[in-house]
């Protein structure tokens, strides 16, 4: 699997998830800014591929996000909330773009779970960042 | 006629947005019931009549993939169709899904309209039948 493949992918299923989902157009950017204030959530997946799927966003972005995919009036989103939707947008993203780099591939996805800023994260990983409503994120993968 | 669906997912998020897309679909729903997982929908399916069962693949406890061979081999539940709906886009999950007897398969993410029309092609399927 080519670097610039899963780079293409990861870009492509991000916008298609968040564009479907939650109604946010992203908007590819060179990286995040430093000093913002993410939650992080993580995915690993096993089968044909092994590795780990990560999704970083900011707290703001991520309740406007939420509150578009829940379909609420309300921004406040509950934190339980909150977290269940950034868990669920990890698990689509992630999903679709091991689909989409191989179609006939055999792929088990763990449940995503938040994970503390702190949480160490090791090896080679290829990443995307984007800007949107409200804050920025990124997605990022290690194959293992 | 009004039908009774049950969603099977451990997202309650994803339990939530599917109970807003089927209320806002139009069709006609007596009842939406929720399961985290296979086994807690298995034992509802076995107390509860339900027309449709709307499921995640993914969960803990026992997946999608165990909820739709499980209900396939018990003759009182066998004829409940079942509409999968999972991020894996893969040939062989689809094909393994509907090989075991899974009435449709929806592909996260979905638009509304996608899920509304496959919901209702399943529940013509079962009117028809009735």
């Amino acid at each position: 699997m080519l670097p610039a493949d899963v780079d293409r992918a990861l870009t492509k299923c991000t916008g298609r998830v968040l564009e479907t989902m939650c109604y946010s157009d992203p908007l590819p950017i060179t990286g995040i800014e430093e000093g913002l204030a993410f939650l992080h959530a993580e995915l690993h997946f096993h089968g044909t591929y092994s590795g780990v799927f990560h999704l970083d966003i900011t707290e703001e972005a991520g309740r406007g996000l939420a509150s578009t995919f829940l379909g609420s009036d309300d921004a406040d989103v509950p934190e339980e909330q909150l977290g269940s939707v950034i868990c669920e947008l990890t698990n689509m993203i992630c999903g679709s773009m091991l689909s989409t780099l191989d179609a006939n591939a055999d792929i088990h996805l763990d449940a995503p779970r938040l994970v503390p800023e702190d949480a160490p994260r090791s090896g080679e990983v290829l990443s995307r960042a984007f800007e949107i409503d409200n804050g920025q994120m990124a997605v990022a993968i290690r194959f293992s | 006629m009004s039908y009774r669906i049950l969603i099977v997912d451990d997202s309650p998020g994803m339990r939530a947005v599917l109970r807003r897309v089927i209320d806002l679909s139009g069709v006609p729903v007596a009842a939406c019931l929720t399961a985290c997982h296979g086994l807690a929908a298995l034992a509802l399916l076995r107390n509860e009549p339900v027309d449709l069962v709307l499921t995640d693949i993914n969960m803990p406890e026992m997946n999608g993939e165990e909820l739709v061979a499980e209900l396939k081999k018990d003759p009182a539940l066998s004829e409940i169709p079942v509409l999968v709906i999972s991020t894996d886009a893969t040939s062989n999950r689809m094909q393994r899904m509907l090989e075991l007897g899974a009435a449709g398969y929806v592909i996260k993410p979905f638009q509304p309209e996608t899920l509304r029309s496959e919901v209702e092609r399943v529940l013509g399927g079962v009117h028809a039948a009735g």
